[in-house]
Parts: C-alpha cells; structure tokens; sequence
C-alpha cells in the first residue's frame, strides 16, 4: 500500500469521527426540543390539552402496550379513541372552549364513555379483523397456486416431465454452494486455528 | 384328375432322371479323355435337362446382365475339379454355351481371397486356370447364398491321374515332372507380376491344359486362405507347423516348395514314399530336413533329385529361385552348393525325457509341451544348454534378457508364463510360426487364423490376447531383414491393438476380421445368409431382407457397422462412437445417419423395405425433441417419407437444425416459465399461510386501515350533521 492510499484513510477516518460526534450532540437536543414544543403547546391551548389528554388515556395505553415496531394496535386505538373524543373536541372548539367547559366534557360520564368505548371498539377491530383478513388472503392464495400449477401441468404436457428438473437442478445447486461456503468457512477457520497455533 | 398330375410329373421326373444320367456319364466320359461327344451335344443337353441356379451379382458396381449369364447345375458335380472343401459343379455360360466351364462352391463358413480373384478374374494368366467370373448362388446343399466362381475347364486331365496310371513309363513321368517343372517358372512369374503367391499347388490342383498332355496349368487358388487345403508334406517347415487357417500368403519360395513337392509326390506314386502322422511329417522335416524326408535317396533320376533338393531346402535363402530353376531346366549347370547345416550341441538338453542338440527341435518339441517348456526356461536349463553346449551366447543373453523383462511385467502375471515360452520360442526359431497357447499362426497368416477361429465359432480371445500382448510386434523386430515391409506390418499390428482396445461398435475383434480378411462375407446374424463381400450390396441386401427379418433389431448390429467401417474409407469415427452411445435416440440417429452416408455413397436405388424398417424404429430418435406437439408432426411425417425410400429425406426430417432450435429455444422458454410458476408459487405459498409474517402484518394494516376509514367516516358525519 502506498502512502498516499494511507493518508487518504487516515482523512477518511477523522471526517468520519467529526460526524459521529454531531450526532449524539442533535440527539441530545430532541428531548429538549420536545418538552419546549409540549410545554408552548400545554400553556397555549389548556382545555384541549386536558379532553385530550383524559379522552385519548386509552391510546396511550395501547401505545405503551403495543410492543410492535409498526404499532398497528396504537392505530387502531387510537383512530377509534379520536373518532369517539371528536364530538367532545367539536363542542370545545365550537362553543366556550376553557378549562370549565373541558372539565365539564370530561367530568360527564356519557361522554367519556363513548371516548372509552369507541377505543374499546378500536381495540376490538384490531382482534377480530386480522384474522379474518389472513383467512381471506389464504384462500386467494390458494386459488392463485391453484391457477399456476395448472400452468405448470401445461407445460410438462407439452414439454415432459424433464421441464421440471430445472427445479431439482436450482435445488441441488444451491446445495452445493452451500456446502462450498460451509466448506470454504470451515477451511477459514482452519487456516486461523492454525495460524494461531491451536491446532498444531 | 390328380391322378394324372402326379402320373405326368412322375413320367418328366423319371425322364429328367435318365438325363441326368447321361449327362453324368457324358461329363465323365469327357473328364477322362474318352469325349466321343462334342462339346456342343453336351451343353445342349445340360440346358434341357436340370433347372440351373443362375449367379447373382456380389458387387452393385458390377451389371447385372455380366453376371446372370451363368448358371450352375447343381445336380451334376465335377469331383475332379474339386479344390479342397470347394465342391465343383457344371456350369454353362449362356452367352457362349459352347465353353466348357465349372464353377467351385465356396464352403460360407471359409474367408477366400478377394484380393486374388479380383485380381485373375477374367484375366488369362499363363499356366494358370482361367477365371471366367464369380457371384452368389442361391445353392440348396447349404440353404443359403455362397460364393460361386466360375472357371474355365482345363482341357485335359488331372496331372495326378495322369502320374497314378500306370499306362505311362517311369521315362515318360520324368518328362512330365520337367514340364511341370518349366510350366511352374512361367506360372509363378505371371502370378508374381501380379503380387499374388499361388499356394495351393498340390497333384490334384495341376492340369494338363490340353489334351496331348503338352502343357501344364495350375487350379485355382482363391476358394480358402493360403495354404488351407494343403497337406503338410506340400508346407514348408515353418508354414506347416501354423495352424491351417493361419499359413499366412507367403512368397514365391513357398511355391517353390510346394512344386518341388508335388513333383517329389507324383513320382514316387508308386509307393516309395513314406507316410507320417501328420504331427511327424514337421518334425521329421526339422530333424532330417524337408529333401530327406520327401525324396531322399528313392527316385531313380540324380538330376530330378538334384533340382528337388535345391527347391527343398528348408532356409529361404539357400532355396532355389525360379532363375536357378530356368537355368538348370536350359541345360546350364548350377554351381554345386553346400548348404549350411544348423549347429548341433555339443550336450543334448533333456525335455520331456527325450535328448535334443538342435534348438528348432528343442523349439518345436516346446511348443508342443507347454508347461514343461516354461520350467526348463524358469530353472535356467536353457540359457546354460544355448551358452556351453550350443555355445551361442547371443542367443543366451537374448534368452535371460526375454526371461527378466517379462518377470519384471508384473501387469501381465496373469499371461506371464504363456507370453514368456512364446518370446523365447520367437528368439529361439524367429522365422518359426508365433506360437501362444493352443494357436500356431505365421505373421502374415494371423487375419486369416482369426477369421477361421470366428467363423467357426471358437474363441478368438486366444488370437486378440497375443496381439495385445506384443507378440506380433516383438516377431518382426526379430525378422528385421526387410524394415520397409517390417515397419508397414508394425503399422498394421498397432492399428490391430487400437481396433482391439475401442469396444464400441465399429472396433473390436469383428474390425479386425474384416480389416485383414478382405473375402470374409459379413458374419451378422441378419445377413449371414446372403453372403455379402462388398459394402455396396449391403443396403440393397438389407432393404431385400426387410420383409423377413425381425424388424425390432436394428438393421446395424456389430458386424455390420465393423463391415461398414473396414470397406468405407470415409471417416465414419462420428457415427459409429454416435451407435456405441448409450442413450438410445443417439444410438438410433447415428445409425440413420451411418444408412444415409451409404445410401448417398454407394446406392443410387430407394430402398422402401428398409426405409420402412429403419422408419419404424425412429421412435428414440424422435425423442430427442422435447415438444410433444414438435414429435407429433415429424411422426406424421415419417409415413409419406418411407413411401420415397429415401433415407436422406427422413434424416432431414428427424434430425432438422431449424426444429431443434426451435424446440431448443421452447423448451428452456417452457423451463423458464416453470420455474418462474415454481417460485412464484411458493412464495403464495410462504405469504399466505395465517402465521406468516406477511398476512399478519397485511391483516394487521387492514386493520388500522378500517379504523382511520371508520374515524373519518364518523368525523365526517358529524361535521356534516353539524
């Protein structure tokens, strides 16, 4: 290796500490920045922050239940939650919209339990319909290979059943190259056993 | 009514008995110089009175009319025109009916020698029988096709009888002893013109060609292998030992020999003449020497016996040439010769309880006493005998050299002690015939000992196995003296061993058969009937056989395609390695392909029977496309092809570049397409079982989907209603 090759990996490698020093430093910040924007919000709009946050509990539930990446049940939750707190949000903002009022909406019993229970009806949507769906895709792909073996039943009548062998060819190989890797990992460790001196 | 049929028939049957009768009488009475009838009444009594098998044609090139003008009466022999196992018949010659003619039956299960009757084939060689032509017979004795030739009758009688009568003086015998003597010179050099060694001559072989018994021909010479017929008395040493098949063509010295001997023969008819057990009569020759053993001190004339001696000698080079014989028969004398007698022992070396000084009777006794030999080989007994009592060290060193060389060839271990007795045996008497187990054959006379071992249906394993192992080869390199013609039968023997070590079809033992024996018909089962010496009557012979034969079988077996390769000189390697495939629609297209490149080389006729045959056996080739739709039509189309009987057009047919492309090209397509609908079908598969990762987590967004759908529903609605 030359010693320009050298000195170019060595620039290479300090840009690359500079960058990974940036971001902890705008990681740091989110929260902050976050507590800021809730706080403006809090201090900004009081009454709807507290139907909100009475109202919607039983997303935030969901969202600290739902372990998932996607967070599909929050979704549904939450979707559902917000379709029962919106008639509640609706008055707020259309008549009084204070403290007394949202405290009034969410003290009503009536009202918080069509929020409750459309986020309980979300909660249901999301254990019944998935099920049903899977059913659903299941038959459709059934029907699909169905279709296609039909296909491929032409093809042997036409071609014999010889056409089929690219199958167990495509098997065999990918067997083989398995076993080659396996092989060549194998040799690998070999040569690193032995050139550490262990088996020797 | 049927009364009177058979009554008629047996009144032509009784009428063409009384006929035959007289022909009989009337061809003897003519054999024996009593022939008051012309020739003329004869024949025209042969006409009218036998159906007559006419002669077939054994080669397309010949024409047919050249051929078909013979015909042979089966009903009338000749039996002193017979010529060893072949039998002599009547034989009239349509287009000239006046000639006296006899055609000899070649015996099917005997190679002849093509070479040599093409060549006298109606040529008139001097002091040698005419051959007016040769073909196939349909010949009831053997129920099958054989080989007819037909010879001009010689117009007087049999020397043999002539010797054997007692009518003529011992003077008047010696007069005809040196007419045979001056008729041989002219005979043998007209036959050497034409680089053809008699080799059958014998007492009943040789003519008087007229009637006042003033000049002689020899027989014929083509019906066996060389030699065959002949007893041992008329074999030189080293011919005599070889099997009969196998005595090889050798030269004119052999024909010197056999004259010498046929004369010795006839003069001492009278019963002077010693008999032998054939197995003696070598070995006493070896002893005592060829001229001790046939003339001797027994004929009355010293200057015969002078003559005899010099064409008796048993070392080619001290035997008398044709010029030593026209000189001595002009008068002139010969230098008187001292021939070399071989070294004696000083010590006998005891073999099978008997003592021998000489190493070719040691040599002969050997090969006939095979284990005992190699014992006396292994324990050093004869490398001693030939050092201090023969006192020829070359020959003990090259002995102790053969002995450790094949010791050393462990490989070989399972032949060791065969090989070994038979390189000594080489080393010990080189000009002596190759001896290897239970088979004696001269270098020259190998093809034809091989071709008599398989069509007799013995074992030719015997005659590959010392080609193989160098015997051949290791013989000439000792008979060095010609290098030119020993470098040209090492090419042939190398070319042996390659035949011998390629199994496919095409190669093998039957290669060689028909590779070094030019007049042995093709032995396949299929054909064997027919009698097929040339390569151009084979499709139209096939396409005859067509319709009774089992058609199942392919119409090239073994022999056919060994025939094939040895008469074609085209290079066939592609197609016959394509018949020896293993894979069946391989083997059925170079067999098409092989009928194909003949039909377009040697026959212009169209075949239907075997178009029809090999049609019906196309279905492996057609295998080879892969489209069903592709097979269907080219099987359609076979039919309407068969009807041409043009092999060429169902080759193109079965074997089109263009389909193949295009069945090629559909075919991956079709895979393509298959193992597209394979993956795509297990991926359905993997997605759409309910615990996969995907349907759950498609169902799961189904989910969410239908809520936010829900929510803006009721959002909307409300807003609406407000």
């Amino acid at each position: 290796m030359t010693e320009e090759q050298n000195n170019k990996e060595e620039i290479g490698s300090k840009v690359e500490n500079v960058a990974d020093g940036d971001e902890p430093k705008k990681k740091a910040l989110q929260p902050l920045l976050w507590v800021i924007f809730i706080a403006i919000i809090i201090l900004t709009f009081p009454e709807t922050v507290i139907l909100l946050f009475v109202g919607m509990l039983p997303t935030f539930v969901a969202f600290i239940i739902d372990r998932s990446p996607q967070k599909y049940l929050t979704c549904c939750v939450c979707a559902m939650n917000i379709t029962g707190v919106f008639p509640g949000i609706y008055e707020l903002w259309t008549t009084q919209n204070n403290i007394s009022l949202a405290l009034k909406i969410v003290t009503n019993i009536f009202d918080l339990s069509l929020m409750y229970l459309s986020a309980a009806i979300g909660w249901f949507i999301y254990s019944v319909v998935p099920p049903m769906i899977r059913v659903f895709i299941k038959v459709i792909g059934q029907q699909r290979i169905n279709l296609l073996r039909g296909q491929q039943q032409n093809l042997v009548q036409e071609w014999g059943k010889n056409v089929a062998n690219i199958i167990s060819e495509t098997k065999t190989e990918k067997n083989s190259s398995s076993h080659e890797i396996n092989g060549e990992i194998k040799k690998d460790s070999t040569i690193t056993e032995s050139s550490t001196g262990v088996v020797e | 009514m049927a009364d009177t049929e058979n009554k008629l028939d047996s009144d032509l049957e009784s009428g063409s008995n009384l006929k035959e009768n007289k022909l009989t009488e009337a061809s003897s009475a003519r054999t024996s110089e009593q022939n008051s009838q012309t020739s003329a009444e004869i024949n025209a009594d042969i006409i009218t009175s036998q159906k007559p098998i006419p002669l077939i044609k054994i080669d397309a090139k010949t024409p047919s009319s050249a051929i078909e003008r013979y015909e042979v009466y089966p009903s009338l022999p000749l039996p002193e025109y017979d010529s060893g196992i072949a039998k002599a018949f009547t034989a009239i010659d349509k287009m000239q009916p006046d000639l006296l003619l006899f055609c000899l039956i070649c015996y099917p299960n005997i190679p002849i020698r093509l070479d040599e009757l093409r060549k006298l084939s109606g040529k008139s060689i001097g002091h040698n029988i005419l051959v007016e032509n040769y073909g196939n017979l349909d010949w009831p004795l053997h129920e099958q096709q054989c080989l007819g030739i037909i010879f001009q009758r010689p117009t007087g009688q049999s020397i043999d009888k002539y010797f054997k009568s007692e009518e003529f003086s011992d003077q008047e015998k010696l007069e005809k002893a040196k007419l045979i003597l001056l008729s041989s010179i002219s005979a043998l050099r007209n036959l050497n013109k034409l680089g053809i060694t008699h080799r059958s001559i014998r007492p009943s072989n040789v003519f008087f060609s007229d009637s006042n018994g003033e000049d002689i021909i020899f027989g014929e010479c083509v019906t066996t292998p060389p030699g065959f017929s002949q007893s041992l008395e008329l074999e030189t040493i080293e011919r005599g030992i070889a099997d009969e098949g196998s005595r090889g063509n050798g030269d004119v010295s052999d024909d010197i020999y056999a004259v010498a001997a046929t004369i010795s023969i006839l003069l001492q008819n009278t019963g002077s003449f010693p008999t032998f057990a054939s197995e003696q009569i070598s070995f006493n020759k070896i002893i005592k020497g060829s001229f001790n053993i046939l003339v001797g001190e027994r004929l009355k004339s010293q200057k015969i016996s002078k003559v005899l001696e010099g064409m008796l000698q048993d070392k080619i080079e001290e035997r008398w040439n044709l010029n030593d014989i026209e000189l001595w028969l002009g008068g002139e004398t010969i230098a008187p010769r001292v021939y070399e007698k071989e070294t004696r022992a000083s010590q006998g070396l005891t073999f099978d309880g008997i003592e021998y000084f000489t190493k070719s009777t040691l040599a002969y006794s050997m090969s006939q006493n095979r284990s005992k030999a190699v014992e006396i080989i292994k324990s050093g007994a004869l490398t001693k005998w030939s050092e201090k009592s023969l006192k020829d060290k070359v020959l003990a060193s090259k002995i102790s050299q053969v002995t450790d060389d094949t010791t050393v060839q462990k490989d070989r271990a399972k032949y060791a002690d065969e090989l070994l007795l038979s390189k000594i045996l080489i080393v010990m008497c080189p000009t002596y015939p190759i001896s290897y187990k239970n088979i004696l054959y001269t270098s020259d006379g190998f093809g034809s000992g091989l071709a008599i071992e398989l069509l007799r249906g013995g074992d030719a394993k015997t005659y590959t196995e010392s080609v193989s192992l160098g015997l051949l080869n290791f013989s000439f390199q000792l008979n060095s003296n010609d290098k030119i013609k020993n470098e040209d039968r090492i090419e042939i023997t190398n070319q042996i061993n390659r035949y011998l070590q390629k199994a496919g079809p095409g190669f093998g033992v039957e290669r060689c058969l028909y590779e070094l024996n030019p007049g042995c018909p093709c032995q396949s089962p299929i054909i064997i009937k027919e009698n097929i010496f040339f390569s151009s009557m084979l499709l139209p012979t096939l396409d005859k056989i067509a319709g009774t034969t089992n058609t199942q079988k392919s119409p090239i077996d073994r022999h056919i395609a060994a025939f094939i390769a040895s008469k074609i000189n085209d290079d066939l390697e592609q197609y016959l390695s394509e018949i020896g495939d293993f894979d069946k629609s391989i083997q059925t297209l170079g067999m098409l392909k092989l009928l194909v490149h003949i039909q377009k080389n040697l026959s212009s006729t169209d075949l239907l029977g075997l178009a029809k045959w090999v049609g019906g056996l196309m279905a492996p080739a057609i295998r080879i496309y892969n489209s069903r739709k592709l097979r269907k039509d080219i099987e359609s189309g076979i039919p309407q092809i068969i009807r041409n009987g043009n092999l060429g057009e169902l080759l193109k047919l079965i074997d089109d570049p263009s389909h193949k492309e295009e069945d090629q090209l559909g075919y991956q397509t079709a895979m393509n397409e298959f193992k597209e609908a394979e993956e795509t079908i297990l991926k359905t598969e993997t997605n759409s079982d309910p615990e996969s990762e995907v349907a759950v987590k498609t169902s799961r967004q189904a989910a969410s989907v239908l809520s936010i759908l829900i929510m803006i529903f009721i959002s909307s609605l409300i807003l609406l209603a407000n």
